[in-house]
């Protein structure tokens, strides 16, 4: 794969750079995702790899370069117009919401009528193994569950690109290979194209597509194993 | 907390408890028996009307006033220092530190100084307006502090997840942002409440006369017409209001309240929208008019007549008129430094071994921490009309004894002195005391090299804000000074009450020295203020 943007479709970062506190995390950042592509993100922790897809969903400015979807330059557009998904290390379920609510946060702001937005989110849990936990509060939620919530609810809005920052780490080591399986049959099925973010090398050749690696300062091709 | 860590803690609360019971009692028996004392004298003292007082309609005329001007005071102070919060705890900003020491200061500063200060500052002195402006120029600090310590560790990427999912900044704010801070607001809206219910020196100085606050009623009525139980039952009146105000508060924050919101992440970032902006600005017009009345002080304090020059500062430092037989008013800061000290001394010794035993009574600290906290609500009007009524009434006379006086600052500072300790004692790792006992260290030894450092910053925290609070006191004091040894705060009152300007700039002058005073012992707390917990 190239790492100059050569096809338009799918999302294109040109040239990126990034600054923590007057130093320079990533500079000359260019690689492209096409969907349904799933790239994996490799590199060792404050390397940039977090703050790179902070960027990408827009929740931190670039401090040079592009971000281009599909030819439209994105790179000022605000996070909530993106339609980029989110998911971190820690699930980050709203504690004032329950497990619908939650998972069905996104969906507000398509003006669904009620009834869709609960046969969605049915669906949701349904997709994630966690038929019956609708009501749940998420203080009751196991890790596992959290981040399988967590997940649902990011795909809700049926997201054009999922992001996905260490979303296993810190899961122990049965259930995170179980949720990794079930992540990349998940987005297979619906199409996501996704940045998967990890420090584990098996991981990151499990889950996705191509691999890149965060090394001095940039990013670069990993060939697959 | 996590089973594992609430397993950890159990382990210490046996031995814990045993050791909490003699500090505890003594700290309930000092606070409870001045109270206690009003009770009993309210109900049964024979002399006047006690239940007079209940059913006359001007008691309920005061009292809906008293709560009206609370709550709109209140609901001011916490509309103004949500966006100041939010730019001095959640933005990155040159001088941040410092517009957030300033904005803190008003509410260190003695009730009686920043009554008179906005006496001489608002035009329209002596109405209700001028109790508000005055209430939320000493408040608006606090809820800043209170809500901005919360919100400085609310996970930032609740609102990226929010943001991402779609929602718009208002939304965000709406749905995500505002229901997690709920609780802190609420806290902060309940301490604001408490303290202008029960505020007394402002209302004093700057207060429409026609209109009292209880706590003005109750001065009022046990000093000037010495209608002892009329006075007593109407702060029992305000007792009531003041517990199930705090019960209240205690509910809703149990019920809101989650540790999973509390990050490590940072939180604080360079202002990017013109909100963010637009917040800084707010909060840099906040200080300037938070700063005004302390300005009208100093100026006021070195203008004679039309000319500036010390004449007044002299005039405090003058010796003593054998003509009038007036007390010299530098007599006053002897008499206040000398309070001020043994009051700290019973407050830190009383507070520091109180807040010991409630850290290590982890397990059932809910009840304890609410009981413990409750005198902070409980009036110092109160506190000092029942120790006068104990004095006069109890099994020991102490009418008249100096004593008095230090023992209602002490009360009035324990408190916070258990405030400022016992978050401090609570934030150490109980595993590092498990550490060093596994490394040989005896209970005794363990708690001094782990706890010891800590608690002795904390201490010495404490400590000053026990002096600045002590040296500022009036609520109490008032009650309880003698006529020929009047502490400062008193003093200014007294000459506040006398016709002529040098009297009012011996006021001013006096005032300008208790605030400096004040102001450098609150600095040396803040330079030794352990970086966490603490939070007064």
């Amino acid at each position: 794969m190239s790492l100059q943007p050569t096809a338009d479709e799918g999302l294109n970062i040109v040239d990126a750079r990034i600054d923590y506190e007057e130093r320079t995390l990533l500079d000359h950042v260019s690689f492209t995702v096409t969907p349904p592509q799933i790239i994996a993100l490799l590199g060792p922790s404050g390397s940039g790899k977090s703050s790179l897809l902070r960027c990408i969903a827009g929740v931190q400015r670039l401090d040079a370069g592009r971000l281009l979807w599909d030819g439209v330059d994105i790179t000022d557009v605000p996070a909530h117009r993106r339609d980029i998904g989110l998911v971190f290390q820690d699930p980050l379920l709203f504690p004032h919401l329950d497990v619908t609510a939650n998972i069905a946060f996104g969906l507000r702001r398509h003006g669904l009528p009620r009834a869709e937005i609960a046969d969605r989110v049915d669906r949701l849990l349904g997709m994630i193994g966690l038929t019956g936990l609708a009501r749940r509060r998420i203080a009751t939620l196991s890790g596992g569950e959290a981040q399988r919530v967590a997940l649902a609810r990011a795909l809700a809005p049926q997201p054009r690109l999922l992001l996905l920052d260490e979303p296993f780490a810190a899961l122990d080591r049965d259930l995170r290979e179980r949720l990794v399986t079930d992540v990349r049959a998940l987005l297979h099925n619906l199409g996501t194209p996704a940045i998967h973010v990890t420090h584990d090398r098996d991981e990151a050749a499990h889950i996705a597509d191509t691999v890149l690696t965060v090394m001095d300062s940039s990013v670069h091709p990993v060939s697959r194993p | 907390m996590d089973p594992d860590r609430a397993a950890l803690t159990r382990t210490h609360s046996r031995s814990g408890a045993i050791l909490a019971i003699a500090p505890l009692a003594v700290v309930a028996l000092l606070v409870g028996v001045p109270l206690i004392t009003l009770v009993i004298i309210g109900a049964s003292l024979a002399d006047g009307d006690p239940g007079g007082v209940l059913v006359s309609g001007s008691t309920w005329r005061i009292l809906g006033y008293t709560v009206a001007q609370a709550t709109i005071s209140t609901v001011l102070s916490i509309l103004l220092a949500l966006p100041a919060a939010y730019a001095l705890q959640r933005l990155r900003w040159p001088g941040r530190r410092t517009w957030l020491a300033m904005v803190t200061l008003p509410f260190v500063l003695p009730t009686v100084v920043v009554g008179l200060a906005f006496r001489e500052l608002l035009p329209f002195a002596g109405t209700t307006a001028a109790i508000i402006v005055a209430h939320v120029f000493f408040n608006v600090g606090l809820a800043t502090r209170v809500i901005g310590g919360i919100w400085a560790q609310l996970d930032p990427r609740f609102a990226d997840v929010a943001m991402s999912l779609g929602a718009g900044p208002m939304r965000t704010f709406t749905t995500v942002t505002w229901p997690l801070l709920r609780p802190a607001v609420l806290a902060a809206a309940a301490l604001v409440f408490l303290f202008t219910f029960t505020s007394f020196g402002v209302v004093l100085i700057v207060g429409d006369p026609a209109w009292p606050t209880i706590e003005v009623e109750i001065y009022r009525l046990a000093v000037q017409n010495l209608d002892l139980s009329a006075a007593a039952t109407l702060a029992i009146v305000q007792l009531v209001i003041v517990v199930i105000a705090l019960a209240w508060s205690a509910t809703l924050q149990r019920r809101t309240t989650s540790e999973r919101i509390v990050t490590e992440v940072p939180t604080r970032h360079r202002p990017r929208s013109v909100v963010d902006y637009a917040t800084i600005a707010f909060t840099a017009l906040l200080v300037i008019a938070v700063s005004l009345p302390l300005l009208t002080l100093v100026i006021g304090s070195i203008r004679v007549g039309d000319r500036f020059g010390w004449d007044f500062y002299v005039e405090v430092f003058a010796p003593s008129d054998l003509t009038t037989r007036a007390t010299p008013a530098w007599e006053a800061l002897g008499t206040s430094a000398r309070y001020a000290l043994i009051a700290t001394a019973i407050s830190v010794t009383l507070g520091m071994l109180g807040a010991i035993a409630v850290a290590a009574l982890r397990r059932s600290a809910t009840w304890v921490d609410t009981a413990i906290t409750a005198p902070l609500g409980v009036s110092a009007v109160s506190l000092g009309l029942g120790l006068l009524l104990f004095s006069i009434y109890g099994p020991v006379d102490l009418r008249g004894s100096w004593l008095l006086v230090p023992l209602g600052q002490a009360l009035v500072a324990m408190p916070i002195v258990i405030r400022v300790v016992l978050p401090v004692l609570r934030s150490i790792d109980p595993r590092l005391r498990d550490v060093a006992a596994t490394l040989g260290a005896g209970p005794l030894r363990s708690w001094i090299t782990v706890d010891g450092p800590l608690a002795l910053r904390a201490g010495a925290v404490a400590a000053a804000l026990a002096a600045a609070v002590s040296l500022g006191e009036f609520g109490a004091t008032a009650f309880l000074v003698r006529a020929d040894t009047p502490t400062v705060p008193v003093q200014i009152v007294r000459l506040l009450g006398r016709p002529g300007e040098t009297n009012l700039g011996q006021a001013l002058a006096l005032s300008v020295i208790l605030v400096i005073v004040t102001a450098l012992i609150i600095t040396l707390a803040e330079r030794v203020r352990p970086a966490r917990g603490g939070g007064w």
